[in-house]
């Protein structure tokens, strides 16, 4: 990523989590790695990672766990985000 | 094989229930998710529309939640049909959604629980998943204090847009 980029302006991430209903707001630089937020968030959330957890970016669907080696302005821009959090669902497999 | 469930005090089960939906309700509504309360049955059962998205088109869903066993357990599910009493919707009308491709939801419009034979909304986040011999995973299992009536509207709105949902009936 470029010098002014590193340097701009904090991005808000909004997590809606779809468990409990609740949001939580973030906030990254825009040279942050994703994968740090991610784990701000489960800090905040009180649980931690599972393999069938969902973490989607609202305005696009795209999953974000393939974007944690990334800095949130090369993943996603210096847009406001909304991300959307569900644990794991069982049913009849 | 099938189990019950503790009722829950029905006046501390309703003040949550009521609670915990409305939040869910506006939550949603704040993430771009059109849902509505359209009638409270009774303090412990409340009926929220839900959009079937299929392209274009959207097509309402009725969901009949009861909160007998809540929050300790989740809410009771069952996708209703308006035209008479919030009774169970039957396959080919349209009020009861065509589902397809979800490992981890199933809506069986016929299931023999031990007292009755009724629909199953089979999946973790409803009650009766629970009386039905069904065994979770630990992080798939509903936790009070962890999940709300929330885990299993969201769930719902999932299993009803494009990566399941198919259409419904065509009954008028």
């Amino acid at each position: 990523m470029n010098e002014s980029a590193k340097h701009g302006a904090d991005i808000d991430v909004t997590v809606y989590n779809e468990d409990d209903g609740t949001t939580i707001t973030l906030k990254a630089g825009p040279g942050t790695p994703v994968r740090t937020v991610i784990e701000k968030m489960y800090t905040e959330l009180r649980r931690e990672q599972q393999p069938n957890d969902r973490l989607y970016l609202k305005a696009t669907g795209e999953d974000i766990f393939p974007k944690s080696d990334q800095h949130m302005s090369d993943a996603f821009g210096d847009r406001e985000l909304l991300w959307e959090f569900a644990g794991d669902t069982g049913g009849a497999r | 094989m099938t189990q019950t469930l503790p009722l829950a005090d029905p006046e501390i089960a309703a003040a949550v229930f009521r609670d915990h939906l409305m939040r869910s309700i506006d939550s949603a509504a704040k993430a771009g998710r059109d849902w509505a309360i359209v009638e409270w049955v009774d303090d412990l059962h409340a009926v929220v529309r839900m959009w079937g998205r299929l392209g274009d088109a959207q097509y309402p869903h009725f969901i009949l939640l009861g909160a007998e066993h809540y929050d300790l357990h989740p809410p009771r599910v069952r996708i209703v049909d308006p035209r008479s009493g919030w009774s169970d919707a039957a396959p080919g009308t349209k009020y009861f959604p065509i589902i397809d491709g979800c490992g981890w939801f199933q809506l069986h419009p016929t299931y023999q629980f031990a007292d009755a034979v009724r629909q199953l909304a089979c999946f973790s986040y409803s009650a009766d998943y629970y009386v039905s011999g069904h065994t979770p995973t630990d992080e798939q299992r509903w936790q009070q204090g962890r999940h709300t009536v929330s885990a299993t509207l969201t769930r719902l709105h999932r299993v009803l847009g494009p990566e399941f949902y198919r259409g419904r009936g065509s009954d008028a």
